[in-house]
């Protein structure tokens, strides 16, 4: 899964020589946190709804209301962006998307093609996969097993979820670090006609059930 | 460490480094990272480098305002110490602060004094004889203007660095190979010839300051002595040492400085997330030895460098070269306790060789460099008097 397949294409920019005001009404607008800030055809710089909320004076303010219009009206929204700006490319994988977002504690990158802005993908774009992966877009069971770390072990609790006609729509594995270095946890979206006896035959192949909803 | 090798002759070296430079933070979002210096200081020292005969480790003073006014105007200085100390006002956009970039924070003031403070200490350590070679780190921040912070920078330590060493009489050559064109220490000695500032960055078509033009070339007597060499997203280290080696020895050898100063940005990475070049580690290293081989009086400082898993193994790869040492691709464990803490996970001193490619974006990125080159031979080198 790549940036270019998830990101949202055309996105809302703005003009470097427009007023904040301009840019709090998009971000409204739109209902977006990220505007990437043109100079023409070419991405100059970022301006997110945190750059907005610091150049607004807080209430505490001790200038006139009239003095603060003045001086909102005079900023330029290529005086208070980013300009120094993460980026990634439409090849870049969603898992190096999300590790940006997270290490930098960031919301949206732009995705460039050489100068050319293509799209941006956020955070919201990344949990909407999460929730796709974890198979949660169409009805179904899900189980919670923990299985040993070792070669096979998936395939043994497939064979037994088959055994009883399941159709698995998602499998997610992850490391189980709050149990046990060697265990994996492993979460299975699936429909099963006969749901509570494929549990207890898990159970009776020796695999731990953290949990199991219908 | 038993298993260095020795590469030449052992220059006496110098490492600045205080503790109080990882005091600073940029707010969350910022990818700036004061980490990124303990990091580099913790790789270094685990190496065995911070120990050697010849190398010494120095604590840096802040610079003074005097010092600080060889670049920076009086009334910028008492803006930024007003920031830190949370009096701002609306107007102080018009210094660049309080930007993304820029951001007003605690502390911010008092770093910036004690990162220009060492650079200007590696100065004065060169320039006596003391060492050959001095490395600050927490230097090279290179787009400040005289009244603007920049770039994530507030002081413009190399400018204020090559000012104090002019002041003194000598002709310095700078060196730039931050993934961002240097332009505040190119603007700063626009119209001088005591000064040859040589930039390599992305160019400014695709990245911040959106400057660094090959037509830069100065003006006045300074005609000829601000060199720029643009590259193209996707140049790797093939092409970069390509146009390095085309510009800079030649020029430099021609220039004939009596100090160095070079800024060892490490944001050309193919890992970095702010720039979008392709260079590895060992290219990055390539670089520096070649900057070694062009004077030996070296003031060297660091700059941007934005994957934790990246800064310290550059910089310490830089600091071996300077000792003249090799070090063991195998990072001490010592180091990798630590940075695993921080989620860096590398384990080799040098990446995977990136294989030499035909693609499209190579050969885009080639055919731009030898372009940028060429048009450079015929504008500046004459100047200089090579053969273009």
């Amino acid at each position: 899964m790549l940036v270019g397949k998830r990101m949202k294409r055309n996105p809302v920019t703005i003009d470097k020589d427009s007023g904040i005001n301009e840019a709090l009404r998009l971000l409204q607008e739109h209902r977006i946190r990220h505007l990437p800030v043109m100079d023409g055809e070419k991405m100059v710089g970022i301006v997110t709804d945190r750059d907005i909320r610091r150049v607004l004076p807080s209430p505490a303010t001790s200038l006139e209301i009239h003095e603060l219009n003045y001086l909102l009206d005079k900023l330029r929204i290529g005086e208070v962006m980013t300009k120094k700006v993460i980026t990634v490319v439409p090849e870049t994988t969603l898992e190096e998307a999300a590790k940006l977002l997270l290490d930098h504690k960031i919301g949206g990158l732009p995705v460039m093609d050489g100068e050319e802005l293509v799209g941006i993908i956020t955070e919201t774009d990344i949990l909407e996969v999460f929730l796709e992966v974890m198979g949660v877009r169409a009805p179904s069971s899900r189980i919670e097993l923990i299985v040993e770390d070792k070669p096979g072990a998936l395939e043994e609790a497939c064979r037994i979820i088959k055994g009883y006609q399941g159709n698995i729509l998602s499998v997610v594995t992850a490391r189980a670090t709050l149990l046990d270095e060697e265990k994996k946890v492993l979460v299975i979206r699936l429909e099963a006609p006969d749901f509570e006896p494929l549990i207890k035959a898990l159970e009776g192949a020796d695999y731990k059930v953290l949990s199991a909803l219908v | 460490m038993d298993n260095h090798q020795s590469t030449t002759a052992k220059p006496k070296t110098a490492f600045l480094y205080t503790p109080d430079f990882e005091g600073f933070d940029y707010g969350p979002g910022h990818p700036l990272k004061s980490l990124r210096l303990r990091l580099t200081h913790d790789l270094i020292r685990a190496y065995g480098l911070l120990n050697l005969p010849d190398a010494r480790e120095l604590r840096p003073q802040p610079a003074s305002e005097e010092e600080l006014e060889l670049f920076h105007s009086p009334e910028y200085l008492q803006a930024l110490k007003n920031a830190e100390k949370g009096h701002a006002y609306h107007d102080y956009f018009v210094f660049g602060l309080g930007t993304g970039d820029n951001p007003i924070f605690q502390g911010m003031y008092t770093w910036s004094v004690l990162s220009a403070g060492a650079s200007l200490q590696a100065a004065r350590l060169v320039e006596s004889g003391e060492v050959d070679c001095a490395f600050n780190i927490a230097g090279g921040l290179h787009h400040a203007g005289p009244a603007q912070a920049s770039g994530f920078c507030y002081v413009n330590d190399p400018a204020l660095t090559i000012r104090y060493l002019i002041s003194k009489g000598y002709r310095v050559a700078y060196v730039d190979i931050d993934a961002h064109h240097g332009d505040g220490v190119q603007a700063a000695f626009y119209d001088t010839d005591q000064v040859l500032t040589v930039s390599f960055h992305e160019t400014g078509e695709t990245l911040f300051p959106g400057t660094g033009f090959v037509e830069e070339l100065g003006k006045g007597k300074g005609e000829g002595y601000s060199v720029n060499v643009p590259l193209y997203p996707g140049s790797d280290d093939e092409i970069f040492l390509w146009a390095f080696q085309e510009v800079a020895p030649p020029l430099i050898r021609a220039f004939q400085p009596d100090i160095l100063v070079t800024q060892l940005g490490v944001d050309t990475h193919r890992t970095d997330p702010l720039s979008h070049l392709e260079l590895t580690i060992q290219g990055f290293g390539r670089l520096v030895e070649a900057l070694r081989a062009l004077s030996s009086k070296w003031v060297a400082l660091g700059g941007g460098g934005y994957n934790l898993a990246n800064v310290p193994r550059a910089w310490a790869l830089a600091w071996g070269i300077m000792n003249g040492l090799n070090l063991p691709d195998q990072l001490p464990p010592d180091y990798m306790a630590i940075s695993l803490r921080w989620g860096v996970a590398e384990d080799r001193l040098f990446d995977d060789p990136f294989p030499s490619t035909t693609s499209p974006i190579k050969k885009r990125a080639l055919a731009y460099a030898r372009e940028q080159v060429a048009k450079l031979r015929k504008m500046v080198f004459p100047r200089h008097g090579i053969r273009p």
